[in-house]
């Protein structure tokens, strides 16, 4: 696939479609931060949309972030990440030593006093799944084609780099099943 | 770049928001960095209510004014007043009145017939602070309409209110055009509030009765953009503000704009400057020039301003 392809995606997060993973994912974190919280930017207009394209709002955003992210190899992505350029994220913490497993990430959100009922509702995945996911129950999750796409929805929404993530806990998850 | 008077002139205007946002501040800066860049350049003082671009040039008010173009029928070209600087000219403002209604309709009239004609690559329109219609008419007809913002709620505020106004009077005139007053009469009673969301569902219900005019309508209206300026910028987490009115102003009101860059706040600008030629300060300021210049790039370009964004 091309970048073409994702022009839309491009479009939603308002960065020029040359833009590196670095680009992308400062956008990103502008974009979420500021319709998700109050602000004296979002404020004054926040009756001029009807809720639910508000949420939808969000969810685009949400959603261009996690395409991107596919369409990006993890290289850049890697090379992103080392990059020395102080990084305005809001969460900068650097990704655990043992990899992403259920209990960091559970603990990571709780650091964040983001709550599992956010996430779910943000990303329109079952409150059960998102908390089998911090369990690690297995058993309770669905096949893995959509169990991956749901940890990459999870991770985007705390920030988190979705393709390490789901790298992490997808690798936990296959160990597990042998 | 010459001007041989068969290119027309590009016509950039700022106005709107609130008091002493620095329209006229940083109107008198781009003009600057216009002329710097060898383009011919006109700044219109077109504020009725307090005009005071001239204070910044040294230039005395009088003997020469907008006063002479609307009361005298002196020709515009005529009234244009060179300053200590190459390529760029003003037309002073009038001093004497109180004409704080702001521009009437048979002056916008007058005024927009001849301000194509004169003779430069560049004519810029201070309009002032006015919401009054002929004010916001003239403000549509340029090419480039700049919005300068500063970074504090009330402005911001202000800014939105603005932007929705000119928005409207936009449809408004479009639907004049297409012959659908009467109905967009109707429907304007009609509708909830005047959010523009529920402007584009007015837009939406008129498409069935008049599916080309619709079209037309919906296309003019894609077309329309502003440029929005931070100015007074104290740090750097304010720049993201420019980013942040974008992105609302593209997913919350569907309007199109462009950040095109900030201005830091000069503290000492005023302490600083030389009173008879303030605009000497312009240039020995490179935390003015700098953001200034980008920026005036920008605009030249129509291009967004490329800085990283900061969270706010
Ligand atoms: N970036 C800046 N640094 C320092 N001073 C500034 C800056 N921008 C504006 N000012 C000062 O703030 C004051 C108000 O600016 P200005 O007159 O340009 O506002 P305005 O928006 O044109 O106001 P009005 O609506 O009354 O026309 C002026 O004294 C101006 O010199
Ligand atoms: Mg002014």
């Amino acid at each position: 696939m091309n970048r073409e392809d994702f022009a839309e995606h491009f479009r939603t997060l308002e960065v020029d479609p040359n833009s590196t993973f670095q680009e992308i994912r400062r956008a990103y974190h502008h974009l979420r931060e500021l319709f998700s919280k109050n602000s004296i930017v979002l404020n004054p207009v926040k009756d001029e949309l009807d809720p639910e394209f508000q949420e939808d709002i969000i969810l685009q955003i949400d959603h261009a972030y996690k395409e991107l992210c596919f369409y990006f190899n993890e290289k850049e992505i890697e090379d992103a990440r080392q990059t020395v350029a102080p990084e305005p994220v809001q969460m900068s913490v650097p990704p655990p030593a043992d990899g992403y497993s259920g209990p960091v990430l559970r603990q990571l959100r709780e650091r964040a006093d983001i709550r599992l009922s956010d996430i779910a509702l943000a990303t329109r995945i079952r409150l059960e799944y998102l908390e089998n996911i911090e369990k690690e129950s297995y058993d309770g999750l669905p096949p893995a084609v959509f169990l991956r796409g749901y940890v990459a929805s999870y991770a985007a929404y705390l920030s988190l780099d979705p393709v390490q993530v789901t790298r992490d806990f997808m690798n936990r998850y296959e160990k597990s099943r042998r | 770049m010459g001007n041989n008077g068969k290119k027309r002139c590009t016509i950039w205007a700022v106005a709107g928001g609130k008091g002493g946002t620095g329209k006229t501040f940083v109107i008198n800066n781009i003009a600057i960095q216009l002329a710097a860049r060898n383009l011919k350049t006109i700044l219109v003082d077109a504020d009725f209510g307090g005009p005071n671009v001239h204070t910044y040039f040294g230039v005395k008010p009088g003997p020469r004014s907008l006063t002479d173009f609307f009361e005298k029928n002196v020709p515009l070209k005529e009234v244009v007043t060179p300053t200590a600087l190459d390529h760029l000219h003003i037309i002073p403002g009038n001093v004497n009145c109180f004409a704080s209604e702001g521009m009437k309709h048979t002056q916008k009239s007058k005024f927009l017939r001849h301000v194509r004609t004169l003779e430069s690559d560049y004519v810029l329109l201070d309009l002032g602070g006015g919401v009054g219609v002929n004010t916001i008419d003239t403000f549509l007809v340029a090419d480039k309409m700049i919005l300068v913002l500063a970074p504090e709620s009330t402005a911001i505020e202000n800014l939105y209110h603005f932007i929705k106004n000119i928005y409207f009077r936009k449809l408004k005139t479009l639907l004049g055009l297409h012959g659908l007053r009467h109905i967009a009469h109707e429907k304007w009673k009609e509708r909830q509030t005047n959010r523009v969301q529920d402007i584009r569902g007015l837009i939406e219900s008129l498409r069935e009765q008049e599916p080309e005019a619709c079209l037309l309508i919906t296309e003019e209206l894609a077309r329309f953009r502003v440029y929005l300026v931070l100015n007074q910028v104290r740090n750097e987490k304010q720049i993201s503000i420019g980013f942040s009115l974008r992105s609302i102003c593209a997913k919350y009101l569907g309007i199109e704009t462009e950040f095109v860059g900030y201005v830091e706040h000069d503290a000492m600008f005023w302490q600083n400057i030389n009173l008879e030629h303030p605009y000497v300060h312009f240039w020995k300021s490179p935390r003015l020039t700098d953001g200034i210049g980008r920026l005036t790039d920008n605009l030249i370009e129509g291009r967004q301003f490329r800085g990283g964004r900061v969270p706010a």
